[in-house]
């Protein structure tokens, strides 16, 4: 006997079907639910205000590297460091955060003052690597949340 | 013919071999996203292509499709095209979501079978497994017999 077929687009649509009912039955009864909608592209700063991190825009952040007082981190990729930094800034990527820190960790002081940036808005490898470094108890953190991308945009220089 | 029987019983096991390597990648996959919809919403954010709005749907719905799609797979070869196809797509979305973010230069993870911002990051070789990933899957379809059509 053939059994009556459908076709692979049809098959397909089903399993999207059947894979909606249990998304749907999962924010209903999981107890890890999430919210249907979250303000996601205030996260960095909203989570960074939460945390006591300092929020810096392009002429702040400039400020603070002229005055030379301030620790900068670049907590992009190498390659992206290499292709071009902030001046004086320093390579710390977040996702090396944790062989990267005994470098920094002893100029590092818990007060010492730190400026960290990534590429941009759309970044958020500087949020992480401030709330790694408020986590090792260092709380004087500046976040740039313009980053990269502002800092050229704004024609500053950078160093290479 | 009795000279293509051979042949089409290799094909029939290769692609109910594949089935079930793909239906287990995509079952690996899925379970620490359905178990963690909180951090997955945010690995998904974290790639900055979706609207504020469509980031959780996204993060509840897209497991559950990568899971449905697996039990498919190994529910015998009557999803199977259906499913292949789902998967054969999201490998495509996966791999334009990597590659705009490595072009990008945003050093993520990938959270594709782990759901820690602090997995190892994304790179150039999770879009090659991706590709790898659909070239079975297309021959998995490939070597499925489509009984629809009538076989003298």
């Amino acid at each position: 006997m053939s059994r009556a077929r459908i076709t692979p687009l049809a098959q397909a649509l089903l399993i999207l079907c059947v894979a909606a009912l249990f998304g749907a039955a999962a924010q209903l009864l999981s107890p890890t639910r999430i919210p249907w909608s979250e303000a996601w592209s205030a996260r960095a700063e909203t989570k960074a205000t939460e945390a006591g991190i300092a929020i810096a825009d392009t002429a702040r952040a400039q400020a603070l590297i002229e005055s030379g007082g301030v620790l900068v981190f670049d907590a992009r990729s190498q390659r992206d460091f290499d292709a071009g930094h902030l001046p004086g800034a320093m390579s710390f990527p977040d996702s090396q955060r944790i062989e990267k820190y005994p470098d920094y960790a002893d100029f590092l002081t818990p007060d010492q003052p730190a400026l960290i940036y990534c590429s941009g808005h759309t970044c958020d490898e500087s949020l992480e690597l401030c709330m790694f470094l408020l986590e090792q108890g260092h709380t004087n953190l500046v976040l740039y949340l313009g980053g990269y991308q502002d800092w050229t945009a704004a024609q500053l220089p950078v160093s290479k | 013919m009795n000279a293509d029987a051979p042949a089409t019983s290799w094909k029939t096991a290769a692609a109910w071999i594949i089935a079930i390597f793909i239906a287990v990648i995509f079952a690996l996959a899925a379970a620490p996203k359905i178990a963690q919809p909180a951090a997955f919403a945010e690995a998904v954010y974290r790639y900055h292509l979706l609207p504020d709005s469509a980031i959780n749907a996204f993060a509840v719905f897209m497991p559950w499709t990568e899971a449905i799609l697996a039990i498919a797979l190994l529910a015998g070869s009557r999803f199977r095209k259906g499913a292949l196809l789902i998967a054969i797509l999201l490998l495509l979305v996966f791999i334009a979501a990597m590659s705009i973010n490595l072009y990008r230069g945003v050093d993520i993870a990938c959270g594709c079978f782990s759901v820690a911002s602090t997995a190892e990051s994304m790179s150039w070789l999770n879009i090659a497994r991706n590709i790898g990933l659909i070239i079975l899957c297309a021959l998995a379809w490939r070597w499925t017999p489509s009984k629809a059509a009538p076989q003298t």
